[in-house]
């Protein structure tokens, strides 16, 4: 049995309610949804706060915007923001910042076990607001495109390191992809949200998704824009070595299904197959019992069969002798 | 309703190269290469790859719907842990925690948990509902009189007690006592589990190695006639070195490799490998797991022994 640390009284709790938060903080094999805080620097624009507001407005409840300014200079020392990621039990991070060395900067990080795992800053450009018409219930969960084949590539820059751009571009899925779900309403699927990379440029578009009768069991698709676009330039990165990110994906041993070797569902007809397997060498085919006599005496129930059919019958079924 | 593009081209897209999907998240990876940069050219592709997804979760990719509330709801298939769409934890996997002395001892004797009490007992003195612990308890109730006051003013000292012993102070420090034991206890549970943690690191292929070489040799023949333990490989002692041939073909070869080695524009050298290489570091540090190396020689590497030898003629003479 796995208890957690409250459970098994290594960390002691004063009450129920410190109980429950205790429980609800604790390291678990199915996850709560990851809880993201917008910070702001020293000096802030109006572009970053328009940017907050709307990725607040997505991400809600699961979401924290921070009053106050907080003078933090995430890629000189990190140590705040990870401070700030434990006392809120969050781990995504959004940091926004402006001055005239880095206009409109947008840092996003993710923390593992609250240290720091992926860090990423952005300049903002080309800001569209999102529409206040726009009708997108808080916390749905949008459609996601990576479109480009720049995404699977790795840039290496001057000074010998390299920007993995798979790992940035899951960092942002991480971001953006709101809850785990185990359903999903189909009509719940309205916001569509692209990402294109060129020439180190991110470009985010989103859209509110439409769906029209095609006559078929699939709808065709049609996008409306509401705005929540922007042009994304790729300034700095801190991202973890690849045994870090490997630690920090591995998953516990009850969450992957068993794959049953044996057991196959057709694809087209829904029915289950299986396999079942004879050692050969014990099974010899010449001598297999057919002495049942009361099995093998029984009548087989008889097939109409039309005159085109028979040429068929006789023509296909070719019994190999064994 | 009007019925958009009738037709199967109303639906379908064509790609180059397949897109890779994931439902659980909703993702679709198109690595078709991008011919234009205008918001109309990025909202037909958008377009596009919105289709898809929606295709896959509609129909193409066989996944299970049922009608919830007059709504049609799609069971989303179980998330890809491969490298392309694998996603960090938050926090660690919860690590396994040792059972208690009591449970222990309770799966031992086939003791089941008990069943939960309810939280609101009837009381029959004030006629009404009241909670079986805490504030405003049942238990309470039955200890007053109608005045308020307790009942429990007078106690019967029996024979074998002794009179000079307060039975309510009695009472009291006996409680804290069984409190003491209770925490007493707990912490010595908490001290098994994080105990077990540690033990449960396994002993280093090359100390289990290192522990059998030493048992082997403390035995009156040195180990040299021991029967073999199934598994045990034979221990390379002595030999002589290897030295590469004076003369090889591939000299210019080798020569041109050491060159290139040494004057790399970019050595290698990973600055965030070499920064979690001195995190470890300093983790073992903090935790006493690092032994000073060379601690046969002083801190400026000069030999701790003494002296060198040739001065001591010289002190010799002057005496």
């Amino acid at each position: 049995m796995v208890k957690t640390a409250v459970e098994a009284g290594v960390v002691r709790a004063k009450n129920a309610r410190q109980k429950r938060k205790l429980e609800n903080e604790a390291p678990k094999v199915f996850e709560n949804a990851k809880s993201t805080i917008f910070i702001k620097g020293g000096n802030v624009s109006d572009v970053i706060t328009s940017v907050f507001k709307d990725l607040h407005r997505l991400k809600s409840p699961n979401s924290i915007v921070f009053k106050k300014k907080n003078i933090v200079r995430p890629f000189e020392d990190a140590s705040s923001l990870e401070f700030f990621s434990k006392k809120t039990d969050s781990s995504l991070i959004g940091f926004g910042s402006h001055n005239k060395k880095r206009p409109h900067n947008f840092v996003i990080a993710r923390t593992f076990d609250y240290q720091i795992l992926d860090m990423i800053e952005l300049g903002i450009g080309n800001y569209v607001p999102l529409h206040p018409s726009a009708e997108i219930a808080m916390g749905t969960k949008p459609l996601m495109s990576f479109a480009g084949d720049a995404w699977e590539n790795e840039l290496e820059l001057k000074d010998g390191s390299k920007i993995d751009f798979k790992r940035i571009r899951n960092l942002l899925v991480d971001f953006f992809r709101g809850s785990t779900v185990d359903k999903i309403r189909r009509t719940g699927l309205e916001l569509m949200m692209q990402f294109t990379l060129q020439e180190g440029v991110i470009s985010m578009r989103s859209y509110k998704v439409i769906m029209k009768k095609s006559g078929q069991e699939e709808p065709r698709v049609e996008l409306e824009s509401i705005g929540l676009n922007m042009d994304l330039t790729i300034r700095r990165t801190q991202l973890s070595t690849p045994t870090n990110f490997k630690k920090a994906c591995k998953q516990p041993s009850g969450i992957k299904e068993k794959n049953k070797k044996n057991i196959t569902k057709d694809g087209l007809t829904g029915e289950v197959r299986g396999t079942v397997h004879l050692p050969s060498a014990r099974q010899n085919l010449d001598e297999i019992a057919l002495n049942h006599k009361k099995v093998m005496q029984r009548p087989m129930p008889e097939k109409e069969i039309d005159s085109e059919d028979e040429k068929e019958f006789d023509e296909d079924v070719e019994m190999e002798e064994l | 309703m009007e019925v958009e593009n009738v037709g199967v081209s109303s639906i379908e897209v064509d790609k180059i190269l397949e897109p890779q999907f994931d439902l659980k998240d909703l993702l679709i990876y198109d690595s078709n290469e991008l011919t234009g940069k205008s918001n109309e050219y990025l909202k037909d592709l958008a377009r596009d790859n919105a289709q898809l997804l929606i295709n896959q979760i509609f129909k193409r990719a066989g996944l299970e719907t049922e009608i919830v509330n007059d709504s049609v709801v799609t069971e989303l298939p179980e998330k890809k842990y491969d490298d392309v769409f694998v996603q960090p934890r938050e926090k660690p996997i919860p690590k396994k925690s040792a059972q208690t002395k009591w449970e222990a001892f309770a799966t031992l004797k086939g003791i089941n948990a008990k069943k939960k009490k309810s939280r609101m007992v009837w009381c029959e003195i004030t006629n009404s509902w009241k909670p079986r612990w805490g504030y405003m308890r049942a238990e309470k109730a039955s200890q007053l009189n109608k005045n308020g006051e307790s009942k429990d003013w007078i106690r019967v000292i029996k024979p074998h007690e002794d009179p000079n012993v307060d039975p309510w102070e009695k009472e009291k420090t006996e409680k804290k006592e069984r409190v003491a034991k209770n925490e007493h206890a707990r912490l010595k549970n908490v001290a098994r589990q994080k105990g077990m943690n540690n033990a449960k690191r396994q002993q280093d292929k090359n100390e289990l190695r290192d522990s059998f070489r030493k048992a082997k040799f403390s035995t009156a023949s040195l180990g040299n006639f021991d029967e073999a333990v199934a598994g045990e490989k034979k221990e390379k002692n002595g030999g002589k070195k290897k030295y590469n041939a004076l003369f090889s073909k591939d000299a210019d070869n080798e020569s041109k490799q050491i060159l290139d080695l040494m004057s790399a524009k970019n050595p290698k050298f990973n600055k965030n490998a070499a920064a979690d290489k001195v995190l470890n570091f300093e983790k073992k540090k903090a935790a006493g797991k690092v032994q000073k190396r060379n601690s046969h020689l002083k801190a400026d590497g000069k030999s701790r022994k003494g002296k060198p030898t040739g001065n001591k003629v010289a002190n010799r003479r002057q005496r």
